[in-house]
C-alpha cells in the first residue's frame, strides 16, 4: 500500500487536521477529540501493529508554532515496512489525552514517561506515575519553561559530614 | 578499570582488593555523574561503610557535575558528603587515580582520625607535596627541580 493511499485511507475515516509526506513518511496531525479512534483505526484496518514511540515536543516560543503541545505517536507496520507519524496538538488548559494501553501494552511506560517530562495527562492510563524522576518531584523537566538548572530541586538533601556519618 | 588491571596495576600500591559490598570496604570511590536521584543511595552506601573510611572523587563529573549543569546532576558530591581527594581529568588517568590512592595513604599517615578534628589544626594544614617528576631515560626533565616547594618530597629526592 503507497503512503499516499494510507493518507487516503485515514483521511476517509477520521477528520485529519492536516497531512504530509515526508521522503516517503507520512506524518498526519489528527484533533485531540479523534485521537483514540485515529490509532484504533490506524492498528486495526490498517496493520500498523507496532507502537514505536510516544513522545511529545514543547513548541514554546518554536517559529511560527500556534500550539503549545505536539505529542507524537510513531507507528509501524511490521508486515509491510511502512510508518505513519500521528501527532496531536495540545493546549495549555486541555493536556488530557485518552489513554492507548488498550491497544499497544507498551504505552504503558511510554506514556509515564512523557506524563513525567511534560506533565500530559493519559486518561484511563492503570498506573500513570512518574518513571525516571523521583516521586517527590513536582514539576515537568522537559516542558521549555523549566529552567535547565532546576528549580532548587537538587539542593534539599541532607549533607553527611565526618562527625555524624 | 584499568587502573586496577595488569597494565597499572594499583596493586603495586598497596591497593589490592575490590570489594563490591560498602560493608566490606574503607575506601569509596566515585566514578561519574551522581543523578539526583541516586544521592540518597550514595549516602546509604557511605553511611554503610565502616569507619575508618575515605572517599575518592574521581573525575570532573563526581567532583563538579562536569558539563551536565543540569536539573538532575549532582553539582559535585561534596555538597552532600565527605570527600578526602579529588581527581582531576575528564576521564582521569589510571595515573591520576594511582597517585589519588597514594596521596591518600600520604594523607592517612599525616592525619586521620574518626572524626578528623585534627584537619582544622593550623598545625597539620601541610602544603600538598608537588607531584615528583620521574627521570625520563634521554630526557631532560622538563620541570626544574630547584624550584620546588614543598616539604615532604625532600626524602623522596634522587628517585
Amino acid at each position: 500500500m503507497a503512503v499516499s493511499s494510507v493518507a487516503s485511507a485515514i483521511q476517509a475515516k477520521i477528520p485529519v487536521a492536516s497531512s504530509d509526506e515526508f521522503r516517503g513518511q507520512l506524518r498526519v496531525v489528527v484533533p485531540a477529540e479523534s485521537l483514540e479512534s485515529a490509532l484504533r483505526m490506524v492498528k486495526d484496518e490498517l496493520g500498523f501493529d507496532l507502537l514505536v514511540d510516544i513522545t511529545c515536543v514543547d513548541y514554546l516560543h518554536y517559529r511560527g508554532a500556534r500550539d503549545r503541545f505536539g505529542l507524537v505517536y510513531l507507528l509501524a507496520n511490521t508486515s509491510n515496512n511502512q510508518r505513519v507519524t500521528l501527532r496531536v496538538m495540545l493546549n495549555e488548559p486541555n493536556l488530557t489525552v485518552p489513554t492507548a494501553v488498550p491497544l499497544w501494552e507498551g504505552a504503558n511506560w511510554l506514556e509515564r514517561e512523557v506524563w513525567d517530562m511534560f506533565g500530559i495527562q493519559f486518561e484511563g492510563h492503570p498506573d500513570l506515575r512518574r518513571i525516571l524522576l523521583p516521586d517527590e518531584f513536582d514539576s515537568h523537566p522537559l516542558r521549555k519553561d523549566y529552567p535547565l538548572q532546576g528549580q532548587g530541586e537538587r539542593h534539599n538533601f541532607p549533607v553527611l559530614t565526618r562527625e555524624e556519618a | 578499570m584499568a587502573t586496577g588491571a595488569s597494565r597499572h596495576d594499583l596493586a603495586r600500591f598497596g591497593a589490592e582488593v575490590f570489594r563490591f559490598s560498602p560493608r566490606q570496604c574503607d575506601l569509596m570511590i566515585v566514578a561519574g555523574r551522581v543523578v539526583m536521584k541516586m544521592l540518597p543511595v550514595l549516602q546509604r552506601i557511605w553511611q554503610q561503610m565502616h569507619e575508618p573510611k575515605w572517599c575518592i572523587s574521581m573525575g570532573a563529573c563526581a567532583s563538579t557535575g562536569g558539563i551536565f549543569d543540569t536539573y538532575c546532576v549532582v553539582q559535585g558530591i561534596d555538597r552532600f558528603m565527605p570527600v578526602d581527594m579529588y581527581v582531576p581529568g575528564c576521564p582521569p588517568r589510571p595515573e591520576q587515580l594511582i597517585q589519588a590512592i597514594i596521596d591518600l595513604q600520604e594523607k592517612i599517615q599525616h592525619e586521620g582520625t574518626i572524626a578528623g578534628s585534627e584537619f582544622s589544626l593550623s598545625s597539620r594544614q601541610q602544603p600538598k607535596r608537588a607531584l615528583v617528576e620521574l627521570p625520563i631515560l634521554g630526557q631532560a626533565p622538563r620541570f626544574d627541580s630547584s624550584v620546588r616547594v614543598d616539604v615532604h618530597s625532600t626524602e623522596r629526592e634522587g628517585v
